[in-house]
């Protein structure tokens, strides 16, 4: 066979071949380990900015890079990224205090990038090639902008458009301004593990968790305060609280990859992406001083602080909501509300998973707690 | 593996609107691999007002465009947002296959028409009128045939499924480079019935998914902008068939340059069969060759239905007629019979048999 025959035979037939591997929901399992990785950030003791990238890289001060045109009128674009359950939803409210910022929902773009990563990676696609590779991730751009955009029709006066998907801090758009919110992972953890147990979400779904937790789940569901009277029953389940763990480090060291690329000016977003800048918000700091945090994260988007609404009850904007809903998407948000849950097993399994995280986010400066 | 095709669950019925102010028309040629759509797209291209050149795969943005746009608690599914994001997708689109022509006819205009010939599920990618579908089907004991032979030529053992890879492999380790190896290994896999199995369902799938497709397009008045055309009849009139295919796509058949075997247009390919190639013989019923009772009970078993809607066969009784027949020559020749077969069953060439191999 000729080997102009045997390449076509060979674009031809992986046609049909698998999707590049991404990372899949691991099985749960007796021990995942964090692993031999050094930390992220080896270089610093845990994060110790709050500003990461620079406004001065060319693809930040090239403004058309993350601005959309729509009725004549030019919006910005921002992202709001972070893992679930670390108060996305908390500060998507307090920005959109601020008359000049709406964000209000989640786009998940990633799975129409992680899309045109296929699309333009097989070497057999015709979108491989370039000038269709180049092409295909200008019109990514142009969507994710477009999209967005439409929001605007929510508040004409806004000059800032956002997206507040809890996801890594990857750079999809060259140049557009992102935010980190960080939580005590351990906190995540009880929050994430109430909603899951709630919803039967994809962690309790896909590791098979009901067999485990149907009784316990019904309670829950018939009694909100059931797992405030029984905190050990939360996470109790050594394959449970693992895969919680494991997950929850997984995410939250691609945070910390995005972050020192951001901070070294290279993109975060493969392909499409380009240098940004991220703010870097903690979940504890914000309940500790939410005006001079809220007001930072303003002054990030160029925007006069004193022009945004108060924080209100009403607006689910303040720390710490004042009833405890653990059925709802805001539950309490209270810090440190892990020890309840945490039991000696609890401990030892989650520093097994994570610990290494713990210290390297600062939450703790070593394993002895 | 295969998971790139059937990886969403859900079959979302098209929401069509007819496009406006177009500078180009735009054809997608689809179909299962091995059906033709290399052909067709070959007898597009001779038209100098169409160009129909490349696989870009673009099912995989649609799939992610149907998440974006169909999860409820996802802003993209909400007005306007989702209107806006198809259309950026319907864009993207365009922009590819113009800079494809740019690139492939440099210096010329692109053409009226422009095509992308990936052999895939049927789905919409632009709205018609300014987009046309044409679908080739293909008779599924032949596509059987035809792509067992395309896989062993391809030596992709990554994209083969784990329960039949193994053997796969024992089958690639005989290949030596000569028709005789290939056409032995070609007939050992048609007679392997987890291969079957598996090959007939996922032909099966995707033709009866096309039709799901295609119902819920003309359920809105669409229908006329997408055709199926079938190899048999391509082969049986191909000049008929092409002048129905330009029709569709509103182009003048005169234009159309004659078809030939240089232009890989013309049918057959001089009635030669070449097992390492990928124009192998194209030749309509030749999958009689390689089955047998056996193989085509476990092929009806899974594929019946496809078959029946498809009008190839309206039930099993060809199966019988084979079983009863008088049997064709063995594919692969006379020195099969003193071979062993895998697992050193002795073979005796013509007899229905079901080989079990060991994994």
């Amino acid at each position: 066979m000729s080997t102009s025959i045997r390449t076509i035979v060979k674009k031809a037939v992986r046609v049909v071949s698998p999707a590049p591997s991404t990372p899949g929901a691991p099985a749960p399992m007796a021990r995942l380990g964090p692993g031999p990785e050094a930390p992220v950030l080896g270089h610093r003791a845990g994060i110790d900015k709050v500003d990461y990238g620079s406004s001065e890289f060319p693809d930040c001060r090239n403004e058309q890079n993350y601005s959309v045109d729509v009725n004549g009128k030019t919006y910005k674009i921002f992202f709001l990224c972070g893992h679930p359950r670390s108060g996305t939803h908390w500060m998507d409210g307090v920005l959109s205090l601020h008359p000049k910022v709406w964000i209000d929902g989640e786009y998940r773009f990633e799975s129409m990038h992680n899309a045109l990563n296929d699309f333009t990676g097989r070497t057999w696609h015709a979108g491989h090639r370039e000038p269709m590779r180049s092409k295909a991730i200008e019109s990514f751009h142009r969507t994710v902008k477009d999209v967005i955009g439409a929001s605007s029709a929510d508040r004409p006066g806004a000059a800032w458009l956002g997206d507040r998907t809890p996801r890594p801090a990857r750079c999809f758009v060259p140049g557009a301004p992102h935010f980190l919110i960080i939580r005590d992972p351990r906190d995540v953890i009880v929050s994430w593990a109430h909603q899951e147990i709630k919803n039967a979400g994809f962690n309790y779904a896909d590791g098979g968790f009901d067999g485990h937790f149907k009784p316990t789940r019904e309670q829950f569901l018939a009694d909100p305060s059931f797992f405030k009277n029984n905190p050990e029953l939360l996470l109790g389940h050594e394959p449970w609280l693992r895969r919680l763990a494991w997950r929850c480090r997984r995410h939250m060291r691609v945070d910390l990859e995005c972050l020192k690329l951001i901070d070294e000016g290279k993109t975060s977003g493969g392909i499409t992406g380009g240098a940004s800048r991220c703010h870097v918000v903690r979940y504890e700091n914000i309940h500790k001083d939410p005006e001079s945090e809220r007001n930072a994260m303003y002054r990030f988007l160029g925007l006069d602080p004193s022009e945004a609404g108060p924080l209100s009850d009403e607006t689910k904007t303040r720390p710490r909501l004042a009833e405890e809903n653990p059925h709802g998407l805001y539950r309490r948000g209270e810090v440190g509300d892990w020890v309840k849950h945490f039991t000696p097993d609890v401990k030892r399994w989650f520093k097994d998973e994570a610990a290494d995280l713990l210290i390297e986010l600062g939450y703790e400066k070593d394993d002895n707690w | 593996m295969m998971n790139l095709w059937r990886k969403n669950k859900t079959e979302p019925s098209e929401t069509l609107a007819p496009s406006k102010g177009v500078e180009h028309r735009y054809v997608f040629v689809s179909g299962h691999p091995r059906s033709g759509t290399n052909w067709v797209s070959s007898l597009l291209n001779i038209h100098p007002e169409c160009f129909c050149d490349g696989e870009f795969h673009f099912l995989i943005l649609r799939w992610a465009m149907d998440g974006f746009t169909s999860l409820p608690w996802y802003l993209g599914a909400m007005e306007p947002q989702k209107s806006v994001a198809e259309r950026a997708f319907q864009q993207l689109i365009r922009d590819c296959l113009i800079e494809r022509a740019k690139v492939r006819r440099p210096g010329a205009e692109p053409p009226a028409v422009l095509g992308d010939h990936t052999p895939r599920l049927f789905r919409i990618m632009i709205s018609p009128p300014e987009a046309r579908y044409i679908i080739i089907q293909r008779d599924g004991r032949d596509v059987l045939v035809s792509y067992t032979f395309h896989l062993l030529n391809a030596k992709a053992a990554d994209v083969i499924p784990e329960h039949i890879r193994p053997f796969y492999q024992q089958q690639l380790a005989k290949l030596d480079g000569t028709q005789e190896s290939q056409r032995l290994a070609g007939a050992a896999l048609l007679e392997y019935e987890p291969w079957v199995r598996y090959y007939a369902n996922f032909w099966a799938d995707h033709v009866l998914h096309d039709r799901r497709i295609y119902q819920s397009v003309a359920s809105q008045g669409f229908g006329a902008y997408v055709r199926f055309v079938s190899y048999e009849e391509l082969r049986a009139d191909v000049e008929g068939v092409r002048r129905g295919l330009y029709e569709h796509l509103g182009l003048d058949p005169a234009k159309a340059a004659p078809v030939s075997p240089e232009t890989n247009t013309a049918p057959g390919f001089g009635g030669r069969e070449d097992v390492t190639s990928f124009y192998r013989k194209g030749e309509p019923g030749d999958w009689k060759r390689y089955f047998n009772a056996s193989n085509a009970k476990w092929f009806h078993e899974t594929a019946g239905e496809a078959m029946k809607t498809l009008g190839y066969e309206p039930d099993g009784a060809w199966v019988d007629d084979i079983a009863s027949a008088p049997l064709p020559p063995d594919p692969r020749g006379t020195q099969i019979a003193s071979n062993q077969s895998d697992n050193g069953v002795q073979i005796k060439p013509h007899a229905p048999q079901t080989i079990q191999h060991t994994h």
